[in-house]
């Protein structure tokens, strides 16, 4: 029976894994697509920058992924890793402080900004800010209801 | 939270490994529980219950201080 539900667990992780796997070649497909679309169009340095490191990213997450699903020991692995809940904490953890930082960071070098009068920079930091703690007090009392 | 996590896997002659592959959890959270690091949630310390045939006050120890 445990046997059984290890089975269905990596069943489970196999199929998220294929997932992750068809998500990279699209990354890697439309990114390919852009940069053409540049070289022979555009011809924008940023967008050939950008769609260049979504590709490496698309590559390396394919092949990444690709090497888990086809080794029966990674996947046990990675299927321990993805439910380990010490894991799963030390993440929740990990972003929930970066999240505070960042919307300090955010929340301070929008007044640097307005004090050098750089108006734009300074008002695009305030917009992330505030959406960004919007957005959690949204999810807070969401799930406030929900759990 | 102290616990006997250590000295009852050792009884069942087991190493961290195996009890991390039965638990599904990997061998660096049981060396954290059994240094008492780090609390389980209720559904692992079931689990562990479980496996040492055992209740999870008898091997789990709750403190005031905790």
């Amino acid at each position: 029976m445990e046997e059984n539900k290890n089975t269905k667990k990596e069943m489970s992780t196999k199929d998220m894994l294929k997932k992750i796997i068809l998500r990279a070649v699209i990354v890697i497909l439309v990114s390919a697509i852009l940069e053409v679309v540049n070289i022979f169009a555009l011809k924008n340095d940023y967008l050939d920058a950008f769609c260049s490191c979504l590709i490496v990213l698309g590559i390396v997450m394919f092949i990444k992924h690709l090497r888990i699903v086809k080794n029966e020991k990674l996947m046990k692995k990675y299927t321990i890793a993805r439910q380990d809940e010490r894991n799963i904490s030390i993440a929740t953890r990990a972003g929930y402080i970066t999240f505070y930082f960042a919307t300090l960071v955010n929340a301070v070098l929008s007044i640097v900004f307005q004090i050098k009068e750089y108006y734009l920079v300074s008002q695009v930091l305030s917009f992330v800010c505030c959406g960004s703690l919007l957005l959690y007090l949204i999810l807070y009392f969401v799930f406030r209801n929900r759990d | 939270m102290e616990n006997k996590l250590e000295q009852l896997r050792k009884e069942k002659n087991l190493n961290q490994e195996q009890l991390g592959e039965m638990l599904g959890v990997s061998r660096q959270t049981i060396i954290s529980i059994e240094k008492g690091k780090y609390n389980p949630s209720i559904i692992l310390a079931f689990k562990i219950a479980k496996i040492f045939e055992s209740n999870i006050e008898d091997i789990f120890i709750y403190n005031d201080e905790d």
